[in-house]
């Protein structure tokens, strides 16, 4: 490897641990001016709620921003012009839906997890187990293509080996959790959005400087640059069926609201006003983010050229990389580089926090102990956890370089949709809404995106999928029918089961939903 | 139950009605406009690949892009709306905590 790249390397490295360090020593000294001796959960799930909306905002971004987004949609515009810039409509316009009906009710709902607002209004146990499950396996299902590109894309740029690239990553995302808890992790990730934003900042003012700051002087060479001239400029380059893009759109819309590793960042605000700015202050720099991606994409067609993007890597990924290189030889390239890295590092280890919760929190201390764990006992197991489920993802990710797993991000978003949300929104707003309809809704949302994943294209391929015969469902994104079915399935499990829904209980949840306020009996509400 | 029967007087109270009414008033429409103008993007480009393709006259760019553009701006706008009209909101809850 070079000496540039490596001291960059070794830079993010050592920044994020000292991040760590810090997170860790900060917890063990004071919450509320109390001097401690030791971190709580409270500290450890949600950063005793001490980070201000605008900080909580650039974590989200940082969490929500993935390799995907950063290599993938640069290279989608660059090959595909129009139809790769489609791809991150869909991611932004999402967070309006949060903003409107899930983020604040989620707030002043839940403690620690996704499990504990359901619980609120539906304190069974087996309800608990099933929301366990579906952020557990969204947040690894998630986890798994994240660590397995990382490995890939380190080969790639730096020619570091596959195996070493996943241990590294894996091994520092379960240091910042176990030692950070969600303070090292939201500081990771706010570290990840000022490099991430400073980066493509930077490349698009070198692109933009390149061309004169004429637009359409950078357009002309973009026609040149790319096989598709004009066409590069209209829709239909990358997806052949418009059903592929309304599928794709549905699942990508309403798939951000229902994914746990996103909507637990709302707990480590103090109030509904602290949420909005957390919002949408990721709106902005999530959208002015997609808008640096598609200078960056329109750069490298003029710049790098659409032939010598496609023989480095024909998925186009490199596209930004590339870019680098050309504008600002070994340099950029090992800054934008190690960007990818902080990138990659930062989404992980919000992942293995919110699985963490999910198996600590809501399986451990709800189920097995029935909430009756001690503090040092719930944290003990917390971290024992994240270590666990760190070394769990990174051996899946090792057994799992030559194999595709890409699909399974399409899958994380179609489930979050179709299991999550439908159960998350009725939960919040449909006062006849009952248990049976929250288990029905849940299980068959979750097992009609596995099947339909299954039975679709990316799995069943005569010449590279896993089953060697041609797919029985159409779509690789089956957002479609996976998200009505999973709504029709709370809706006919409540409609069809004669259980009648606690009324009293739902006021209850529905007014603290709102407003903050919970009944607590003859005491003022500001007490 | 005593939590009960303060948790419907809260949901019943004049207050809380007003709160819901003004959110009601506000989101539904705005969520309505946000997943119309939304999956229309994707509908036209399946419907009209033609007309969108086409150059919009003074801008000079094609429909298409001049669409896709707006969907982020309307997600800005509806944010900024949002937040200012959630001060309303913020007024209703803190007439709440003071009258119970």
């Amino acid at each position: 490897m070079n000496l540039t790249y490596f001291l960059f390397f070794l830079c993010i490295v050592g920044c994020t641990l000292i991040i760590t360090h810090w997170a860790a020593r900060r917890e063990q000294k004071t919450t509320h001016g109390v001097a401690r001796r030791e971190q709580t959960t409270y500290q450890f799930y949600t950063a005793a709620q001490s980070l201000t909306g605008f900080q909580n905002g650039m974590a989200i971004a940082g969490d929500y921003i993935s390799a995907a987004s950063f290599l993938g949609i640069a290279g989608a515009i660059a090959l595909g012009g129009y139809d790769g810039f489609l791809y991150s409509i869909g991611f932004l316009v999402s967070y309006v839906v949060m903003l409107f009906v899930i983020a604040e009710p989620v707030h002043h709902l839940g403690t620690y997890s996704l499990g504990d607002v359901i619980a609120a209004r539906f304190p069974d146990r087996k309800i608990r187990l099933t929301m366990a499950i579906s952020a557990f396996t969204i947040s690894i299902l998630y986890m798994i293509p994240q660590l397995v590109a990382s490995g890939l894309l380190l080969r790639l740029l730096l020619g570091i080996d596959y195996s070493i690239s996943v241990l590294v990553i894996g091994s520092l995302m379960t240091v910042y959790v176990v030692y950070g808890g969600m303070t090292a992790t939201s500081w990771v990730q706010i570290v990840k959005t000022v490099l991430l934003m400073s980066g493509t900042f930077l490349l698009s003012l070198i692109v933009l400087a390149r061309f004169e700051w004429q637009v359409m002087h950078l357009l002309e060479f973009v026609k040149k640059g790319t096989p598709l001239g004009e066409q590069f400029f209209l829709p239909g380059n990358l997806f052949a069926n418009p059903v592929e893009i309304l599928s794709l759109n549905m699942a990508l819309i309403f798939g951000t609201a229902g994914l746990p590793h996103i909507l637990i960042r709302f707990f480590t605000v103090g109030n509904a006003l602290e949420v909005r700015r957390s919002v949408i202050t990721a709106s902005w720099i999530i959208g002015l983010f997609y808008v640096m991606t598609l200078i960056l994409g329109l750069g490298t067609v003029a710049l790098v050229g659409w032939s010598r993007l496609v023989s480095v890597d024909s998925t186009g990924n490199l596209a930004a990389p590339l870019l680098a290189q050309v504008l600002g030889g070994d340099f950029l390239l090992a800054f934008i580089s190690a960007i990818a890295f902080a990138t990659i590092v930062a989404v992980v280890t919000g992942l293995v926090i919110s699985a963490t919760t999910s198996l600590a929190h809501d399986v451990y201390n709800h189920l097995v102990k029935r909430g009756s764990a001690t503090e040092g006992e719930q944290l003990r197991v917390a971290k024992w956890t994240a270590a666990g489920i760190g070394v769990l993802a990174t051996l899946f990710s090792l057994g799992l370089e030559n194999i595709n797993v890409a699909f399974l991000v399409s899958l994380t978003f179609v489930v979050a949709a179709s299991s999550n949300l439908p159960v998350l929104l009725f939960t919040l707003y449909w006062k006849r809404f009952n248990a049976a309809g929250v288990m029905v809704g849940m299980t068959v949302g979750f097992v009609a995106s596995f099947v339909l994943v299954l039975f679709g294209p990316h799995i069943m391929d005569p010449k590279s999928g896993w089953i060697s015969r041609g797919a029985l469902f159409p779509l690789y994104n089956p957002g479609l029918i996976a998200i009505p079915i999973g709504f029709l399935g709370a809706i006919l499990g409540t409609l069809l089961t004669r259980k009648e829904a606690d009324e009293d209980l739902y006021m209850q949840v529905f007014v603290k939903a709102q407003t903050g306020i919970q009944a607590r009996g003859s005491r003022r509400w500001d007490s | 139950m005593h939590l009960d029967r303060e948790a419907r007087t809260l949901f019943h109270s004049e207050t809380f009605s007003h709160l819901m009414r003004m959110k009601k008033r506000f989101i539904i429409p705005c969520l309505t406009l946000l997943v119309l103008f939304y999956f229309c993007l994707p509908l036209s480009l399946w419907f009209y690949p033609g007309p969108m393709s086409r150059l919009a006259p003074v801008i000079g760019m094609p429909w298409g892009w001049l669409y896709a553009f707006s969907q982020f701006a309307m997600t800005w706008v509806l944010g900024w709306r949002y937040w200012n009209k959630a001060k309303q909101f913020d007024q209703l809850v803190r007439q709440m905590k003071v009258k119970g």
